[in-house]
């Protein structure tokens, strides 16, 4: 037992999770400790912090690749997180796919971050990472392969300035996975109060930061999915609708559309409305979603 | 809600937290280090105090031992002032019955002659015998002064004079003898010779 052994006892750091235990919720792992959270994408950098209160207080955005921004602002990246841990939402270099019939094991989703050959088989691609979220309703599931080597060099780039990543994810994948499972919930809810009234169609559409993702779910089925990184830049999310339509087509007129952005304020929700007036557009986006979703909030 | 999925490399050694019930361990401690705060500063309080007190105790077993000084002073000059006047007592007790003794001898004496010092002395070993002692000047001669006051003391007091020693010097002369009643003048006779 060494002096940092006694000293986690008497903070009571060793009564909570390891800070990179990734199957703990971050407030568990971080509490009352500030962290700090970045975006890459293709174009650019985004970042923010996690105050000690859980907070989530405005950072900047700079173009340019994260080795680029990374040594321009390291230093100060490390002055913005009490102990250097950071989360990461990767938003390019990414794949997400609808499989069916993934393995279900207990214990399937650990393994499928550390020994993907042996959970998915022959879908599996050397060098790649992974994350499944399965359909809880069907036999569907979400898996997102990301290329490893492109973490490697992020977790790389982070240890030259003392930082070190409580968690990578990919914040679009993240989102969408959060929608579906709010659609679950709504619809549990509504089979609860009336078994055939939780029928219809809805389409899920995620946006984070250039990047969509887009599920068409009918009743209990996940049907289609579309998924495009580094799609727009900004705000200009005109692009997004074309990738929308042929997903719309085959979900019809009446289908809902549940909208989530990276953040309040872009305006996309009313002009999907706008566009496709025969469907009804909900935005669930609240301020800083996508900060939130990567943080557990 | 489930944890947002990880894409970091994992660390293998990921340890898993205590059990909650060993928080009693730490927070014991910190009772324990609260408890021994509050018992050092009860402990500090109640020493100023006690040393407070101490002080004021000291001052007042100084002032009280000052008191007791001064009250054993008094007393002792009380013993003493007792002593001497149980002494005077004593002696105004003892020199009752020689008084009369004295009285004859001063006025035994005739208008020339002076005395200078008279003393009677009660005999230890025989109460009712006075030891006689008397200087004084006279005309000459000396005896007839001398002579008439023991005739006197015979007459008056029935006292008989024996050992009698008597040195003169000019016309001083220090007599000596012995007063013993007449009533026990056989038996002091007797022991004279």
């Amino acid at each position: 037992m060494t002096i940092s052994d006694i000293k986690k006892v008497l903070n009571f750091a060793a009564f909570r999770p390891e800070p990179d235990d990734s199957t703990e919720m971050w407030g568990k792992r971080f509490p009352r400790t500030r962290s700090l959270l970045i975006n890459i994408s293709r174009e650019g950098v985004a970042w923010s912090t996690r105050s000690k209160s859980g907070d989530i207080v405005e950072g900047g955005e700079l173009q340019g690749t994260f080795e680029e921004v990374a040594a321009q602002m390291g230093d100060e990246w490390k002055d913005m997180t009490d102990d250097g841990w950071c989360g990461i939402s990767l938003n390019t270099r990414y794949v997400v796919t609808l499989e069916t019939n993934l393995s279900r094991r207990k214990g399937g989703d650990e393994l499928i971050r550390t020994n993907p050959k042996a959970a998915l088989g022959a879908r599996a691609e050397r060098g790649k990472r992974y994350a499944v979220n399965h359909n809880p309703e069907s036999n569907t599931s979400l898996l997102l392969a990301c290329e490893g080597g492109g973490i490697d060099k992020i977790e790389k780039s982070l240890r030259q300035f003392e930082l070190q990543p409580a968690r990578i994810a990919c914040g679009a994948y993240a989102m969408l996975i959060e929608l579906t499972k709010r659609v679950a919930a709504a619809r549990r809810q509504l089979l609860d109060k009336n078994p055939e009234g939780a029928g219809g169609s809805v389409v899920m559409v995620v946006c984070c930061r250039g990047s969509v993702l887009a599920l068409h779910q009918k009743e209990e089925r996940w049907l289609e999915l579309r998924s495009r990184a580094d799609l727009y830049q900004g705000e200009e999310m005109e692009p997004v609708l074309p990738i929308l339509a042929p997903l719309m087509e085959s979900a019809g007129a009446g289908a809902e559309i549940l909208f989530a952005n990276d953040d309040i304020g872009s305006g996309f929700a009313e002009y999907l409305q706008e566009q496709l007036p025969e469907n009804r557009v909900t935005e669930v986006t609240r301020q800083n979603h996508l900060w939130s979703v990567l943080t557990d909030r | 809600m489930e944890p947002c999925h990880d894409l970091k490399t994992e660390r293998p050694d990921i340890g898993q937290p205590l059990p909650k019930a060993m928080m009693l361990i730490p927070m014991g401690f910190y009772l324990i280090l609260v408890g021994a705060a509050a018992l050092n500063t009860l402990f500090y309080f109640q020493y100023r105090s006690a040393e407070t007190q101490r002080l004021h105790f000291e001052q007042e077993n100084a002032s009280q031992e000052q008191i007791l000084n001064e009250t054993k002073k008094r007393r002792s000059e009380i013993d003493l002032e007792k002593k001497r006047a149980k002494d005077l007592v004593g002696w105004v007790d003892g020199s009752d019955p020689l008084q009369p003794v004295v009285m004859t001898v001063i006025r035994s004496m005739d208008a020339n002659s002076v005395i200078e010092e008279l003393s009677l002395t009660r005999k230890p070993d025989d109460a009712s015998s006075i030891l006689f002692g008397l200087k004084f000047s006279a005309d000459p001669p000396q005896e007839t002064q001398l002579n008439k006051t023991l005739e006197e003391i015979q007459n008056k007091h029935s006292y008989g004079a024996f050992y009698k020693r008597s040195t003169q010097k000019g016309d001083q002369v220090t007599f000596n003898c012995e007063l013993v009643p007449e009533g026990t003048r056989g038996v002091a006779a007797a022991a004279a010779q």
